[in-house]
């Protein structure tokens, strides 16, 4: 073993380097380019739609109404707002995970601009015609993030 | 038995390039299963607006979170390509192991 060092240095042989150099890299373990699956991302993401789909729902069918307004119902926004801010924090931790908090950021502006949406339609609230097209968008956030998600454990499974 | 550069190249790209080929339908599938979704609602958007059942400053809104689910979308085809790649970097780097490991006739790694 003392041996083998010193003959390391003094073969010329390039290729063999090379070939050193990656094993070094074998050695320090698979590479790695996105973060492992996380299963508060999973979940999180999950419980975030299904707070969001149930709101939305419930205000299409009392939409018209005083207690589909916005101001009847504004508390709920910066609620899950700060929900989604905590997994965007969470995804932050790890480096590696860029792409998953940038999917979060993009939830959480459609979660700011549907609360535009209710805002603006003042005594309508949000109906039918507005919140489907909306939700739909919100589905497609989620859908992105537990579809990543989801593949990184497909790769922890190997 | 000295090791062949280009005999180790050509075999990691015969254990990577099957991975990249296999797997990248996967990311088309699902990128143009969600445009055609986000397509749809646009049309939606583009009749509720012709009928009057939503104003113009709503449907314009409703037009921009049609935009932040496509970036969402793109997002995730770019995060499934890098697990791609890194699934077909391992495996070309198993592929040296073990030609390494031949030639050196004991298990460096």
């Amino acid at each position: 073993m003392r041996n083998a060092v010193p003959k390391l240095w003094r073969l010329r042989d390039r290729t063999f380097a090379i070939c050193v150099v990656m094993l070094l890299q074998l050695a320090c373990g698979p590479v790695r380019l996105v973060s492992p699956y996380d299963e508060v991302l999973d979940h999180g993401t999950s419980d975030v739609h299904a707070r969001v789909a149930s709101f939305v729902g419930k205000m299409a069918a009392v939409a018209g109404k005083p207690e589909g307004t916005y101001e009847a119902n504004q508390q709920f926004y910066p609620e899950v707002s700060g929900q989604i801010s905590s997994l965007i924090l969470r995804a932050k931790a790890d480096p590696k995970n860029e792409v998953t908090a940038k999917l979060f950021g993009e939830l959480q502006k459609n979660i700011g601009l549907l609360q535009k949406l209710h805002e603006i339609g003042k005594e309508r609230g949000l109906t039918r015609a507005v919140s489907d097209p909306a939700l739909s968008a919100i589905e497609v956030n989620c859908s992105a993030i537990l579809r990543l998600e989801i593949a990184k454990r497909r790769g922890e499974d190997k | 038995m000295a090791l062949d550069l280009e005999e180790l190249a050509k075999q990691m790209f015969g254990a990577a390039f099957p991975i990249i080929k296999n797997r990248a339908p996967e990311i088309r599938a699902y990128a143009e299963g969600e445009f055609k979704k986000i397509a749809q609602t646009i049309l939606t958007i583009e009749g509720e607006s012709v009928q009057g059942r939503i104003t113009p400053e709503e449907a314009a809104i409703l037009f921009e979170m049609q935009k932040g689910a496509s970036r969402a979308v793109l997002l995730t085809a770019a995060g499934l390509s890098l697990l791609i790649v890194e699934e077909a970097i391992n495996a070309a780097l198993e592929v040296i192991k073990t030609a390494v490991n031949s030639a050196v006739k004991f298990a460096l790694v």
